[in-house]
């Protein structure tokens, strides 16, 4: 088993999640049953795509896209995606691009379009052309979703009725028939987006009692949409999204409501949003549980873990160990003498807190001093013994994908430097190796070397640190 | 012989349900999703039964994670995804979510925040113990790909993953 916090906090946050005897034979019946018959594209999609490409005749190029990505997305479905396809069909595909405008007509256009070209090479210089546009790297990744992005960039960016283009498209090669809602196109009587993203945003700055203008940073993005239980009557989904610093794609944040199509704000079962209200509180609720008061050594390993941005206790820096280690590893102690350590523990024994205190206050950690070595010495002298002792290659040791570093202050008349490398990614490929060493700060002798098979530590061996 | 495509079938719903729905769950972010999408990929599986073949060496997990984060992939390009907020998926969760610490909440939901193609590497890598060999046959990438993945995965998330964690008495 691979040891790393994902695995961890996806099966304890998601520990409810469970699948009984009753739902597997509920799929068991109904794979037995058959699939249920896919829908076929509605007559009032066609009339949506109709309107819709009457709407967009401002942007020719991507009017045209925009009805040839249909076409490529029934091809994928049929035939595979791009890198699947015939030459013929990749050649026409760059040829519409260029045509579209999106595909400069260079020499190597000129050259892809040449009869004389041998088909292998006009193959090649298709996927050239098609990886520079998509910016990937590999052509197995090309297909009409990513093309689209590259052409119209990110979906919150776009038009609503861009969003209901797309979504019909997406929906033409899916099966649809457990959607809740559709995405439309407005008739005129709803209130407009505009206005309805404005109703939205003070909605929301009241509800979550928001400084003014604490949206102006956000990308609003307002959809229209019906539902099938209630197929005539027309709701904005309002969005207000923050975005990871530096991205457009990456929501960070999100505030979201929805107004119908008189203005109204209100919650909306059909697509499970609860009104503004409940939202708030149950955020407030929230903060409040996060900001509730811990027992003193979580709260205090918790202040640490912020401060080091919530790396993993062993890629903290020398000063960070030995703060923690001055401050948690006196109040571990006076803890366990007093019985109080279950408190930390659950009934099963695992620590409650997110990190494992008692492995991170099993060593003193400290500083080095005028009269130890410096780490860099020491570090060299724990690659040499472990190229000398252990066969590691210089190469390895250097290239490790992650070098642990302690300073150990448990005996304090021999300090200990102790130095852990672990395997790069790429050696997933051949059996993981690492390797351990730690070297006397005083004398800079070693004590100990030796390689690890990285995939059959435990946390034992790293309690051994 | 229905029989037999029937027991199998149960077998790979009883070894591999959960697993798949809490994948589905943390790319998706809602319970109703992740549900019907773990579904589809057992129902997708019962269909395209006859062309697995473990004869020659396929891995039934490698491939089942395949048609999952195909279904994923599905539902999280429709314009139903749009609508989560990722910072209230935990909240309509059954069971023991509350005991997550802070940085373990964090943690899950900067996974969960991942642009789609970095958190399907870390599902596969990390929570799936697949290797990039692997991972890359379940996406249908080159495994160089799989690693710049990886790569961006870390950075984004500000952890060294490879560097093991502080639960390692919880998983033993």
């Amino acid at each position: 088993m691979r040891m790393n916090p994902i695995k961890h906090v996806i099966d304890k946050g998601l520990s409810g999640l469970q699948v009984d005897s009753l739902r597997m034979n509920q799929i068991l019946s109904k794979a037995k049953g058959g699939e249920p018959v896919k829908r076929k594209l509605p007559l009032v999609l066609v009339a949506a795509l109709v309107a819709l490409s009457i709407a967009l005749t401002a942007a020719a190029a991507t009017l045209l896209w925009e009805h040839y990505v249909l076409e490529m997305k029934q091809k994928e479905k049929s035939q595979g995606t791009y890198v699947t396809w015939p030459v013929d069909d990749k050649v026409a595909l760059v040829k519409n691009l260029s045509e579209m405008g999106y595909i400069e007509e260079s020499e190597q256009v000129k050259t892809l379009l040449s009869q004389a070209t041998p088909e292998e090479e006009k193959g090649a210089l298709a996927d050239q052309l098609m990886l520079a546009l998509t910016g990937q790297k590999d052509v197995r990744e090309i297909h009409s979703d990513l093309i689209t992005y590259a052409l119209l960039g990110p979906e919150d960016f776009w038009t609503s009725a861009q969003r209901v283009w797309w979504t019909h498209a997406i929906n033409s090669v899916r099966d649809t028939s457990q959607d809740p809602d559709e995405l439309v196109l407005p008739l005129g009587h709803e209130v407009p987006e505009a206005e309805a993203i404005e109703i939205a945003r003070a909605a929301i700055i009241q509800a979550f009692e928001m400084a003014p203008g604490a949206l102006d940073q956000a990308q609003p993005v307002a959809d229209l949409y019906t539902t099938k239980t209630r197929p005539d009557y027309r709701r904005w989904m309002v969005q207000f999204k923050f975005y990871k610093e530096g991205t457009s794609t990456w929501t960070e944040r999100v505030y979201f409501t929805v107004v119908d199509e008189k203005g109204e704000v209100i919650a909306d079962p059909d697509v499970g949003t609860p009104s503004l209200e409940e939202m708030a509180a149950s955020y407030k609720e929230l903060e409040a549980q996060k900001k509730a008061s811990k027992p003193p050594i979580i709260q205090a390993y918790i202040n640490y873990v912020e401060q080091e941005n919530y790396a993993p206790f062993w890629d903290w820096s020398l000063e960070a160990k030995a703060a923690f280690s001055r401050e948690i590893r006196p109040m571990m102690a006076q803890a366990e003498k007093q019985g109080e350590l279950k408190q930390y523990f659950t009934q099963e024994g695992r620590v409650i807190a997110g990190g494992n205190l008692s492995l991170y206050t099993a060593f003193a950690y400290g500083l080095p001093g005028p009269e130890d070595i410096p780490q860099d010495a020491a570090l060299e002298k724990a690659k040499q013994a472990l190229v000398d002792a252990c066969g590691a290659s210089r190469q390895s040791l250097e290239g490790a994908a992650s070098v642990f570093v302690y300073f150990d202050v448990t005996d304090p008349e021999k300090p200990l430097w102790k130095f852990f490398f672990g395997p790069n990614w790429v050696e997933e490929m051949a059996p993981g190796k690492a390797y351990r060493a730690q070297v006397d700060a005083r004398n800079g002798e070693i004590v100990l070397s030796e390689a690890l098979n990285w995939k059959e530590l435990k946390g034992d061996d790293l309690r051994r640190f | 012989m229905e029989q037999t495509r029937e027991a199998r079938l149960m077998d790979w719903m009883e070894r591999y349900s959960q697993a798949i729905l809490r994948t589905c769950f943390v790319y998706l972010g809602r319970r109703q999703e992740a549900e019907d999408a773990m579904q589809d990929t057992f129902l997708k599986a019962w269909k395209a039964m006859d062309s697995f073949d473990a004869a020659r060496g396929a891995s039934e997990k490698t491939w089942l994670m395949k048609i999952a984060v195909n279904v994923c992939h599905d539902y999280h390009r429709s314009r139903w995804a749009r609508f989560v907020d990722m910072s209230r998926s935990l909240e309509d969760l059954p069971g023991r979510y509350l005991r997550l610490e802070p940085e373990e909440e964090t943690l899950l939901m900067d996974v969960m925040r991942l642009p789609e193609k970095q958190k399907q590497v870390i599902l596969l890598y990390y929570y799936h113990d697949m290797t990039i060999k692997e991972a890359a046959e379940a996406l249908g990438v080159a495994p160089s790909t799989v690693y710049q993945r990886l790569k961006k995965a870390e950075q984004t998330l500000k952890i060294k993953l490879t560097e093991g964690s502080g639960h390692e008495n919880e998983s033993d």
